[in-house]
């Protein structure tokens, strides 16, 4: 057998599959990277672009601002710093005025280019001037602009607030508001004053005091016009000024602060042309045993006659709860207000009394209807006498005013002009009646009479801010004659003295005193004065509810008190 | 063969390296100066605005008795405003400012009773503004304690021969406040009451403003212009005025001299150039521009 060695087939099959082997991985390796390359030069061909349009946007949003500038006549000249090369790629750009592209409608654009790869694009641009564009340096664009136009007109439309203070209208202020400016150096101050009395009388003196704040300073300067005819007629803080006439009266305070801001106030005062004469006593109306009436006087010193219509009365004991009328007399009869005008008498005629309130009545006067109730008249230069009738209690008691101070208002008419003249009246005692008892003013009397049908003595209870002496006890009435058999006091511990002992008859209608002995009653609580004033015995038949009795104490200082008894 | 694939992965691996680098890739570099351009603008406008501010309290704030005691005033008063705003832009950044008066363009003429009195000139009707005319101003500065009961007017004609007519009369006895009422073309238009301060009131009847309350009334600018301007009963109330002209009025009023009579008439700038400069980093700017004054046309 022949055997060669190019017959020899061994290992022949191993050799192939290598070949073959190599062969495939050299085909998958080459697609491989033939897929790679096309990948990796489309992505790099996407960012250039988006770079590119980067940049645009950029030169575009510049030029639009040159433009935008430009229009108000401005020479603007812009720098802007980009990339100068895009994916490694230098490019271009130029601004196209007769752009024509179908993506998008604008008159110029911004073209720019790419050269590897090749790129194109135009990016749309708002451009109103004459715009330039160029490359200053690889990295510097420069967009500059010529004004074409004519330069700004010189009303832009813009609104200048200026305010009106100035020139003829410098040193006008302006009314605080919460919105306004407030001078940061300066505080105005605000001029304030009050001034009493409030209702002055013709020749009464007001006095005007200074009510100014400055909130950051002082006042150096006060200047008073007291007839608003711009002249200063006094200066200072508080400044007195007496008007001679009835009228209305401009009273202006003008202040200066240490800055020099200045400020004014102007307030109107009414003077009264009606005015209280400074007379007010008291006395006994028609009957009476107490001073419970009031008169004063009135004059009118306006030029022409005045009518009083209304009158107020406020006393300020509080005590006193009714003003009744004079129920004697003639045209005083049912008033309760009397005002003697001479060219008409007048007065109030309320049925019933008019009841006083704690702040007091207004009482008008020709309110009621009744036959006595009408204004009065007073002429020019003439005086009328006021009288106020029977101040009561709430127990219907007669209430003395004597030294009781009363608010008065008297309300009228001069010249279709209504006034008001006020004051407070001091009720003296009517002459002749002595001065105030000092002891007897401590007295309150309590109430508690111990009167009426069946009773046949008078009680009373009295308290004593101090300690008393009684000497000595009168006891006056308008019975004909009458027995007393006890006259006692009793103090607060109950002790009794008989001022007059149990028996014997004595005769009080001529206001007998009955003396104590100098007995010292400290804090008398209790004062049973007189006993068995109707006793049988005397044929004496009338109670003491039927009689007017006066029952005077007498003091070891010589003082006395009184006390009536008003005939039921 | 282990080799050669190694480094065929190698290179594969390397490439897509590049190819993720590229779209990670930042936006390119750009230093924007957008913003100073608008600045620019912005601080053209500024200076615009506050010329005309400038040069309005400039012109009221004396009586001139010639253009150029009027020019000077206001180159002086421009020029501090120049300065002052350049060193406060320069505080702020890397920007230099300047703002230049470059003169009148034209004047107007301001007829000013500049002390108190009434508001008659020959007689009690008359005319401060004759012929139909632009007006940049109106004030009047009435002392209230002198307006009478009896009405006081004001009428402003246009050429169109519309009327806005103003009725001054005293409000109340004590209470010094006045009251307006206005009509057009004789047609009640509205009412107001104005309050006073210190017992004067201001108002600025173009604008239908006072400045010493809050009441408000038509101003002369709801009715176009020009304007002619009649006082009716300028005896009934006293005070100050200030009407600004374009042109000047044949009103009998003579020019101001010093000292100045009254009323008188002084001259005004009406419109004026101005150039503004801006330079920044980003830009440069300069504009030369003209600047009405009281808003109006500038010549």
């Amino acid at each position: 057998m022949t055997e060669t060695f190019g017959n020899d087939r061994r290992a022949v099959s191993a050799t192939i599959t290598y070949v073959l082997a190599l062969g495939i991985t050299t085909m998958l390796v080459a697609g491989i990277l033939v897929g790679g390359s096309t990948y990796v030069e489309d992505k790099r061909e996407q960012v250039a672009r988006e770079q590119l349009e980067a940049v645009g946007t950029r030169l575009a949003a510049k030029v639009t601002a040159v433009s935008h500038a430009s229009e108000s006549g401005g020479n603007v000249t812009a720098r802007v710093t980009l990339t100068d090369r895009i994916v490694d790629s230098p490019y271009t750009a130029r601004l196209d005025s007769n752009c024509n592209e179908p993506t998008f409608s604008a008159e110029t654009c911004l073209r720019l280019t790419l050269t590897d790869p090749s790129i194109s694009m135009a990016v749309p641009v708002t451009n109103d001037s004459d715009i330039r564009l160029r490359r200053d340096g690889s990295s510097t664009f420069v967009v500059a602009s010529t004004p074409t136009g004519s330069p700004l007109d010189g009303d832009d439309g813009t609104k200048v607030e200026v305010n009106p203070n100035i020139g003829v209208g410098s040193g006008v202020d302006k009314a605080f508001e919460a919105t306004s400016d407030v001078d940061p150096t300066n505080r105005q101050p605000i001029a304030g004053f009050t001034y009493a009395p409030g209702t002055p009388t013709a020749g009464q003196s007001v006095t005007f005091s200074n009510d100014t704040s400055d909130l950051d300073g002082s006042i150096v300067t006060f200047a008073w016009d007291f007839d608003g005819d711009g002249t200063v007629d006094d200066n200072g803080q508080t400044v007195s000024h007496t008007f001679s006439d009835p009228g209305k009266y401009n009273v202006t305070l003008k202040v200066i602060d240490d800055d020099g801001a200045t400020d004014n106030l102007t307030k109107t005062v009414v003077v009264s042309g009606l005015v209280y004469e400074g007379d007010a006593q008291t006395f006994k109306p028609g009957g009476s045993l107490t001073l419970s009436g009031i008169e004063f006087t009135i004059n009118n010193t306006y030029d022409g006659q005045v009518t009083v219509t209304d009158v107020l009365i406020d006393p300020d004991d509080t005590d006193v709860r009714e003003l009744t009328d004079e129920e004697s007399g003639e045209d005083r009869g049912e008033r309760e207000i009397y005002v003697g005008g001479d060219d008409q008498v007048g007065g109030s005629d309320i049925g019933g009394g008019a009841t006083i309130y704690d702040d007091g009545r207004i009482i008008d006067l020709n309110a009621d209807g009744d036959n006595w109730g009408r204004d009065a008249e007073l002429s020019s230069d003439s005086t009328a006498t006021v009288e106020l009738f029977r101040f009561k209690d709430a127990s219907d008691g007669e209430v003395n005013m004597t030294g009781e101070p009363v608010d008065i208002a008297v309300r009228h008419e001069y010249d279709g002009t209504s006034y008001v003249s006020k004051f407070t009246i001091y009720p003296a005692k009517p002459p002749g009646t002595g001065p105030a008892p000092s002891m007897a003013d401590v007295i309150t009397y309590e109430g508690d009479l111990y009167s009426g049908a069946g009773i046949d003595a008078i009680a009373f209870d009295i308290e004593a801010d101090a300690d008393l002496t009684v000497s000595n006890v009168s006891v006056d009435s308008d019975l004909s004659d009458g027995t007393y058999s006890r006259v006692l006091v009793q103090n607060q511990n109950n002790d009794w003295t008989a001022i007059k002992g149990w028996s014997g008859t004595y005769y009080a209608a001529d206001g007998t005193s009955y003396s104590t002995g100098g007995t010292t009653i400290e804090s008398i609580e209790r004062l049973l004065v007189v006993d068995d004033l109707n006793t049988p015995d005397l044929q004496h038949t009338t109670n003491p509810a039927d009689a007017d009795v006066s029952i005077t104490l007498g003091f070891s200082d010589g003082s006395t008190k009184t006390f009536y008894f008003e005939e039921d | 063969m282990l080799l050669i694939g190694s480094i065929t992965f190698a290179l594969m691996i390397m490439g897509l390296v590049v190819v993720f680098n590229g779209l990670i890739a930042p936006s390119p570099d750009v230093t924007d100066t957008s913003n100073d351009v608008d600045e620019a603008a912005e601080y053209n406008g500024e200076v615009r605005r506050n010329a005309r501010t400038l040069l309005i309290h400039t012109n009221h704030q004396e009586v001139y008795a010639s253009k150029s005691d009027l020019n000077d005033t206001a180159e002086r008063h421009f020029g501090n405003y120049s300065r002052l705003l350049a060193e406060s832009y320069a505080a702020s950044g890397p920007v230099y400012v300047n703002a230049t008066y470059d003169g009148p363009v034209a004047y107007g003429h301001r007829t000013v009773q500049h002390e108190e009195n009434d508001f008659t000139h020959g007689s009690n009707d008359w005319s401060p503004v004759d012929s139909p005319n632009e007006i940049g101003w109106f004030v009047v500065n009435l002392n209230l304690s002198d307006v009478s009961n009896d009405p006081f007017r004001i009428v402003v004609e246009n050429d169109t021969g519309e009327t806005m007519g103003y009725e001054f009369t005293k409000n109340g006895s004590t209470v010094t406040a006045v009251d307006i009422d206005v009509t057009r073309s004789g047609t009640p238009l509205a009412e107001a009451t104005c309050q006073p301060f210190s017992g004067r009131t201001l108002l600025d009847l173009l604008d239908g403003e006072s400045f010493t309350s809050s009441c408000s009334m038509p101003g002369v600018s709801a009715m176009d212009g020009p304007y002619e301007v009649t006082f009716e009963h300028g005896d009934r109330v006293r005070g100050k005025y200030s009407i600004v002209t374009r042109g000047a009025p044949n009103n009998g009023v003579p020019n101001c001299a010093s000292p100045p009579q009254n009323p008188c008439r002084s001259p005004v700038v009406w419109s004026v150039n101005v150039t503004t400069t801006y330079e920044s980093p980003g830009v440069s700017y300069t504009n030369g521009q003209n600047v009405s004054v009281y808003g109006g046309s500038e010549a």
